[in-house]
């Protein structure tokens, strides 16, 4: 086992707070199982759209079977990388095409739909409505973020990586992980405040 | 998470960010079927299929070579056949067919055989 190898597991461990998610998985099937739903879910935050949220996360896997001869622990890293750079990518698009829209007089309303989640039968409907509110109010809050500080917030705070696996992610160091983090949380602050 | 990390995660905790964490989690959970099953298809078709390529103009440039060989071969094969091969005797249609005087054997040959009368006619094939 390589040293790089050995390192990325140990990151795994401490990341992953159960042994299921902890261990390397079998195949990229069972790896991309695992990670569809939550890449969804981040992609879904950043673009505000859940079929260019899809698209993303299907890019996303397209580029990373690319890498299928890489060892296992890789793929972990290798996708968040790949799907962060999709999400900016795209949410750069996005943006351009807003500003585009509202130039021509049409409002940001005609391309936006509201992140929804399942509803909960056991939950109470008030307290489902009040979270689906928030769901929403997070997801406008993270679009609003810059960039770098967006994607230190999703992959590190929501994702749970570690600082080393964003700031590979993000190809950049630790130190500006956590800078670009505080900054976030600033900005997140008092939106974070309502949610409580 | 990485157990260096808690030191700086404390002093920028806000009170609401375990209710992101929370609602992240939660909407992790609760995906809608129809997404759920969007994902899973397009997992399994991607591992199970040909791989697509993210080279969109490589398939557009395959198309169109192929398009144009089935082109080249369409309009090649049928002269090279033609030129080699005699004309059948039926397909040439010219007025000596039709020199009644000349070819009385050959119009009486056409009289004995069924005429097709369609429809008003009582003769069937």
């Amino acid at each position: 086992m390589t040293d790089a190898t050995e390192t990325s597991l140990r990151l795994q461990s401490e990341v992953f707070p159960s042994a299921a998610e902890a261990a390397l998985p079998l195949d990229l099937d069972g790896f991309l199982a695992g990670v569809e739903r939550r890449a969804f879910r981040l992609a879904e935050l950043t673009l505000g759209h859940r079929e260019d949220a899809l698209d993303a996360v299907q890019d996303a896997m397209i580029q990373l079977l690319r890498y299928r001869s890489r060892p296992a622990a890789e793929w972990r890293p290798l996708f968040w990388s790949i799907l962060r750079r999709q999400l900016t990518d795209r949410h750069r698009r996005n943006a351009v095409k807003r500003r585009v829209l509202v130039f021509l007089g049409r409002g940001e309303s005609d391309r936006e739909n509201p992140l929804e989640m399942l509803p909960d039968p056991q939950q109470d409907p008030s307290r489902q409505l009040l979270a689906s509110k928030s769901w929403r109010a997070l997801g406008a809050a993270v679009r609003r973020l810059p960039t770098r500080q967006r994607e230190c917030f999703l992959l590190r705070e929501l994702q749970g990586l570690s600082v080393a696996e964003t700031a590979a992610a993000m190809g950049c160091s630790d130190g500006s992980v956590k800078t670009h983090l505080s900054r976030a949380m600033d900005a997140l602050r008092i939106h974070l405040e309502d949610w409580r | 998470m990485n157990s260096h990390d808690t030191d700086h995660d404390a002093r920028v905790d806000p009170a609401g960010l375990s209710r992101a964490r929370e609602l992240f989690e939660h909407s992790v959970q609760r995906i809608d079927p129809a997404t759920a099953t969007r994902l899973r298809h397009m997992r399994r078709e991607l591992l199970s299929g040909p791989q697509r390529t993210t080279r969109p103009w490589l398939i557009p440039a395959a198309a169109t070579m192929s398009a144009l060989l089935i082109l080249a071969m369409t309009h090649w094969l049928p002269a090279a056949s033609t030129s080699a091969a005699p004309a059948p005797e039926t397909i040439a249609v010219d007025d000596s067919v039709f020199a009644a005087d000349e070819d009385a054997e050959l119009y009486a040959w056409l009289g004995e055989g069924p005429v097709a009368v369609g429809n008003a006619g009582g003769g069937k094939l």
